[in-house]
């Protein structure tokens, strides 16, 4: 969960664009990396830090957050604009994101006519978490797909939506012999059996469209007691309700101003892209 | 959807964490009686979920600071072996009392990684700590999320703050840390007959507590 990369943008490709907006984005960040005393003092860092997704979305939508208040009750002279505060929110030190692409992001959100604002209620974020599970007595990852699901009285909750783990996959067949050949209605399906006596190979009496459905499985293992919850290990944001665009959202444990939860990654996307990174998010390897 | 506002740059109250402290060092009795003791959790009859209720962001973000900075006394009294066994005792009720139940969680990490007790199981844990007394004191700065709206009716909201660790033995410091923590709060909307009138009444409770990181050693 703690990222350790340190991966300094200006070891980007270099053209004159990229090095300009570079400096462009650390002279930004001046007021944040000005005085060494700030850089000392854990508790301004924490300050600085986003410590919950939730001030991420105050500070995207730039709402009166603390960031802000504690600049203006300290920095009198400062000045905080939407601007700054979404640069504010990039991981400095990711070498997903490239400096043109994330200016280009930055002008769309704030654009004057139409400024973008990030709902905790929007229906196309999701949250990534790696867990780590007993099954059978054994140690095993488990990743969810969660989502924020509203009521009709108002209130909200977190659902999950999808579930993988290894351990939940149906095991690929690899007995050519494990199926119910073309005349077994003759014999009113007697070989049926070999279903029940060989779970293991149960994929090959399946049709080719089966698809692995894990939630419901992990809802019967649940039920019948073989999983038990040990930790969350890992969680990251996905956020595709932003128009061309994907980012995720992780948290970056350091002691530093850009530190806390953070865009790591920024990528163009359309809605045909975007299916698609929805299709294999819960991919250990994402 | 119902939002509540809520002011997210409070002080917690620098100067009564100064006093707490200094009254924890000479006698802890006296801070005992000084703190007032929490109101209990309504029971299921008085909460009544689907009211409408207008929460003041002010005094929501007081209430929530004020619980913390409670706990963090109880958690001095209850560690300091210089208290007797009925003092630590009644600091324990006094803390559980903060919480919305014995069923919220508080996390703590250590060499071996994190485990997580129900909060009267790590409350009588801390009798047991190897140190003669412990200082815990909150950062001044905290961060007070919006309050949402659960399924169940009651509000919801988090506070990220820093909490400064220090176990004494023999008036020494031997153990010092600063460690992130999220505590979730509970807004619990009830009502409460008073003179034959029912009134939409509304307090804050601590939940969970998680630790972020434990940032360095002092």
């Amino acid at each position: 969960m703690i990222h350790k990369t340190k991966y300094n943008f200006l070891e980007l490709k270099n053209t004159k664009v990229i090095s300009g907006v570079v400096l462009i984005l650390l002279f930004l960040c001046f007021p944040f990396a000005s005085q060494a005393q700030l850089y000392a003092d854990h508790e301004e860092n924490f300050a600085y830090e986003v410590k919950q997704i939730d001030e991420f979305f105050e500070r995207f939508n730039n709402e009166n957050t603390l960031i802000k208040r504690y600049l203006s009750n300290h920095y009198s002279q400062l000045e905080v604009s939407r601007e700054e505060l979404l640069k504010s929110l990039f991981n400095f030190q990711s070498p997903y994101i490239r400096p043109e692409e994330a200016l280009r992001f930055i002008e769309q959100v704030h654009q004057q006519e139409n400024p973008l604002r990030l709902s905790f209620y929007d229906d196309k974020w999701f949250a990534k978490v790696k867990a780590s599970v007993l099954y059978e007595g054994k140690e095993r990852e488990l990743f969810l797909l969660m989502s924020v699901q509203e009521e009709q009285n108002g209130g909200s909750k977190w659902v999950i939506e999808e579930v993988f783990a290894d351990f939940l996959l149906a095991p690929a067949v690899k007995d050519s012999t494990a199926f119910l050949n073309p005349m077994s209605h003759a014999t009113d399906f007697m070989g049926l059996n070999k279903v029940f006596e060989n779970p293991e190979k149960v994929k090959g009496y399946l049709s080719s469209d089966y698809q692995d459905d894990q939630l419901p499985k992990l809802v019967m293992e649940l039920q019948n007691k073989k999983v038990s919850f040990r930790e969350v290990e890992d969680i990251s944001y996905h956020f595709l309700q932003v128009d061309g665009w994907i980012f995720t959202v992780e948290d970056f444990q350091r002691q530093e101003k850009n530190a806390g939860w953070l865009i790591n990654r920024l990528m163009p996307a359309n809605a045909t892209e975007k299916k698609a990174y929805m299709e294999t998010l819960l991919q250990p390897e994402i | 959807m119902n939002r509540i506002e809520t002011n997210k740059f409070r002080k917690p109250g620098g100067w009564k964490f100064l006093l707490s402290g200094l009254l924890i060092l000479w006698a802890a009795f006296p801070v005992l009686a000084q703190v007032e003791p929490s109101v209990k959790a309504p029971t299921a009859e008085e909460m009544n979920g689907e009211a409408t209720i207008k929460i003041d962001p002010e005094l929501y973000s007081q209430k929530a600071l004020q619980k913390t900075a409670d706990l963090g006394t109880y958690l001095a009294i209850i560690s300091d072996r210089s208290n007797s066994m009925a003092e630590a005792n009644k600091a324990v009720e006094l803390a559980v009392d903060l919480f919305i139940n014995e069923d919220a969680e508080v996390e703590v990490s250590g060499p071996e990684g994190r485990n997580r007790y129900k909060v009267r199981a790590y409350l009588n844990r801390l009798k047991l700590l190897e140190y003669d007394k412990i200082e815990i004191s909150w950062t001044d700065i905290s961060y007070v999320s919006d309050l949402k709206k659960g399924t169940d009716g009651n509000y919801y909201g988090v506070i990220t703050l820093q909490q400064r660790f220090k176990g004494f033995k023999d008036n020494e410091v031997v153990y010092g840390d600063v460690t992130e923590k999220n505590i979730e709060v509970m807004v619990v909307p009830y009502q409460k007959a008073a003179d034959g009138v029912q009134q939409q009444k509304w307090d804050v409770f601590l939940s969970d507590v998680g630790v972020v990181v434990t940032k360095f050693d002092q």
